[in-house]
């Protein structure tokens, strides 16, 4: 398999546009996950993987093959969107009682409690938003990208100690939010 | 064993599946009700991030968003058209205006003015490598001008704080503005300027 990618890589690095589609193919729903946990939903997470395929493909002469390319491209996808969330106006609120019963529904476990995209990009919203902005990106690309941690030491140019005291610090700061999520859902 | 201690322990045991619990920390946690709420609320935190994390976004046509994609690496209108050119030159002018508006909101801090100047004309002017953003800029401008464009002002935005997004969004609108209205003026007067050397050319050839 990686030697497969590895020469559709190399392809859409001579030029080749077939091979550069089989990338984009294999690859966007990645870059989509990730630029969509950023942005909290679809129209902007889309643009994002856009521009960043768009950043790929002009870039791609220069791409190392010493560095694997998902970093290569996780880092071009969050820069992307963290630019692009810059562009973007802030302050849409969730009500609180839909967030309540949202987290009901992450926390079960059975086939009836999937989100739909715009429930899910609410929930991280509320969790994560007000983290400041290095404790959130560690945090979405750790805990929910589920990336190891040198990869986001690379990503995010910090290292093993600071990615691990960010993680520390947004981990306290959501169970702390959690907490009083669950004394509301108590209360009700 | 001090309770702050144990909640790291906690913390690392719940998030690390490969960590063990030592006898201290459960002989600790047995007797503490703090730390014993403490380990539920960690728990459940940990359940609800992990929910999250297995609950990934849908792309609604996934073929469409590669199809887009591959359409506008194949658009071929930009490489030496005409609208082009005329773009590039909004584009250098828009970067002049910006850098204006840029200086009137570090006014007082010109330093930071200087330093942020000369970090966008690195990335806009360098030679396109891995590191990520250098060069990328104008490339994307020549080959995808409205998509550069709008890179180029939210790079610009990065590099100004919070404090001061307000103050530059609206100033780099005016900038974007005006740069637009300057050139239409100049049009009409290049319009208006050949079509009287028109008129007097046939003026003199019917005379
Ligand atoms: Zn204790």
């Amino acid at each position: 398999m990686q030697n497969h990618i590895n020469s559709i890589i190399q392809q859409a690095k001579e030029g080749n546009k077939s091979a550069f589609k089989n990338l984009v193919d294999h690859y966007q729903k990645y870059a989509f996950n990730l630029a969509f946990r950023v942005l909290y939903n679809e129209e902007d997470a889309k643009d994002v993987v856009q521009d960043s395929f768009i950043k790929i493909w002009i870039n791609i002469k220069h791409f190392n093959s010493g560095m694997p390319f998902t970093t290569w491209m996780y880092k071009i996808v969050m820069n992307t969107a963290i630019d692009k969330q810059k562009s973007l106006k802030r302050f849409e609120w969730v009500k609180e009682d839909e967030i309540l019963n949202l987290l009901t529904t992450i926390e079960c476990d059975g086939p009836d409690c999937r989100l739909d995209n715009e429930q899910l990009g609410s929930v991280i919203k509320k969790i994560a938003d007000e983290l400041p902005e290095k404790q959130r990106l560690v945090f979405i690309l750790r805990d929910l990208q589920d990336l190891e941690s040198s990869v986001v030491e690379e990503l995010l140019d910090l290292s093993e100690t600071s990615v691990k005291a960010n993680l520390y610090h947004a981990r306290q700061v959501l169970r702390k939010k959690l907490e009083s999520y669950g004394e509301q859902q108590r209360r009700r | 064993m001090e309770c702050r201690l144990v909640e790291e322990k906690i913390e690392a045991f719940v998030y690390d599946k490969t960590i063990r619990p030592d006898e201290e920390m459960i002989e600790h946690i047995a007797g503490c009700t703090a730390c014993k709420t403490y380990l539920k609320s960690c728990q459940r935190a940990q359940k609800i991030i992990a929910n999250l994390s297995r609950a990934e976004p849908v792309i609604t046509f996934p073929q469409q968003l590669t199809n887009d994609i591959m359409a506008l690496i194949d658009e071929p209108v930009l490489k030496t058209s005409h609208h082009q050119t005329r773009f590039l030159a909004v584009a250098r002018k828009f970067l002049v205006a910006a850098s204006v508006a840029l200086f009137i909101v570090f006014s007082g801090e010109q330093y930071i003015f200087v330093d942020k100047l000369m970090k966008l004309e690195k990335n806009l002017t360098a030679t396109p490598n891995n590191k990520q953003g250098a060069g990328v800029y104008k490339k994307m401008i020549s080959y995808y001008p409205e998509k550069g464009l709008q890179m180029v002002k939210s790079e610009l935005a990065r590099q100004v704080p919070e404090s001061k997004q307000m103050d530059f969004k609206s100033l780099i609108m005016m900038a974007g503005y005006s740069v637009l209205a300057g050139e239409e003026l100049a049009n009409q007067v290049k319009n208006q300027t050949s079509s009287k050397q028109n008129l007097s050319g046939e003026m003199i050839k019917h005379h």
